[in-house]
């Protein structure tokens, strides 16, 4: 079983060589690719002088687009699995093996590794977010996610397939719920995440907003006029 | 509001409503690129359905015939899909040119390094 680490990397420059560091020397078990999603920083000179293992997008294409060809390379590759983890260093590689004893043990297509399974959600714009999808997850599918936004996500080599070559597969929950519903196994492991040291998350404020609006659209509309595959 | 109106209304709505789903079904299109022809479809069969939004429309706006409010609702959704459309295609634009620059910057990079390869092995 090969596994590769996912690191979809938009203007990391200053916290990219600390995550891609920690695994080199840490986990050698795992290969790793950085997604270099068209930063304008010196995301891609960082990574060219260290010689870090590196797939280079020429413009941005967001985090979705970033996935996709993270996935492409993955199943190029021939990997069996892939984990997701962010470039600014909130997600801990350690828990990675948690992760995938949790996918042999249970079968399970997709693992996410959810800040909530044992503890509870502080308050906050963000967790009501979060919490809204959880719950419109929950009445959609019947199945409790309680970190649906996380972005550290454990994929088999079917999701690769998927997420790397199929429209509207954005790694995102809106998929989960349609995936659930598709009959695709979803668990989650406890895992302790850090605050971003540097940079900028994704989410401004409007995007929030939008993402919110696109969450809620596809999850109580848009995924039952899917296809249902397995 | 005439009977005819409201069912070419009506027959519009299905009609987009039945094509947009056949393209959800086939993946052939993104989730992002529904959710306005959804809302559309929604208004269409809405004013088709229940004539009395336009009535109470049009009379809180001033406007002397209830079918104007329905040409205004079209008018202003073609509007929005215009603008953004607009956006997009201007946003598509820049992103071509990028990637082009892009692409031809790299592949001097690699072409000059092929080049030294040669040199060296003579």
């Amino acid at each position: 079983m090969r596994t590769l680490i996912l690191i979809p990397a938009y203007n990391e420059a200053e916290s990219i060589e600390k995550v891609v560091d920690n695994i080199v020397t840490n986990y050698p078990q795992y290969d790793y690719v950085v997604v270099n999603d068209g930063s304008t920083d010196a995301t891609r000179k960082v990574c060219k002088e260290r010689g870090y293992n590196l797939l280079d997008l020429p413009v941005n294409l967001g985090l979705a687009g970033a996935i996709k060809s993270g996935m492409k390379y993955a199943n190029f590759c021939q990997y069996d699995r892939v984990v997701q983890i962010d470039g600014d260093g909130q997600h801990d590689p350690r828990y990675i093996e948690d992760m995938l004893k949790a996918m042999d043990d249970t079968g399970s297509d997709i693992v996410i590794g959810s800040r909530f399974v044992s503890k509870k959600k502080n308050v906050s714009m963000r967790m009501f977010g979060n919490n809204l999808i959880e719950f419109l997850i929950l009445i959609t599918t019947g199945k409790k996610i309680s970190d649906p936004t996380s972005g550290m996500r454990l994929f088999n080599k079917s999701m690769i397939k998927k997420f790397g070559y199929k429209t509207n597969y954005g790694p995102e929950p809106d998929t989960l719920a349609y995936l659930i519903n598709s009959g695709v196994k979803v668990t989650e492991v406890q895992v302790e995440m850090k605050e971003r040291e540097h940079g900028t998350s994704y989410l401004s404020v409007p995007r929030s907003v939008l993402y919110m609006m696109h969450m809620v659209y596809g999850i109580v509309i848009f995924q039952w006029f899917r296809r249902k595959e397995k | 509001m005439s009977i005819g109106l409201r069912i070419i209304l009506l027959i519009v709505a299905l009609l987009s409503g039945a094509f947009i789903v056949y393209r959800i079904r086939r993946s052939k299109v993104r989730l992002q690129d529904t959710l306005f022809w959804v809302f559309t479809t929604v208004v269409l069969a809405l004013m088709g359905i229940f004539p009395q939004i336009s009535f109470t429309a049009a009379r809180l706006l001033g406007i002397q015939a209830p079918v104007n409010f329905v040409y205004l609702s079209m008018i202003a959704l073609l509007f929005e899909k215009l603008l953004t459309l607009s956006i997009q295609h201007s946003k598509l634009k820049e992103d071509y040119v990028e990637l082009a620059a892009e692409l031809a910057l790299r592949c001097k990079d690699l072409e000059e390094q092929i080049d030294k390869l040669k040199q060296d092995k003579e």
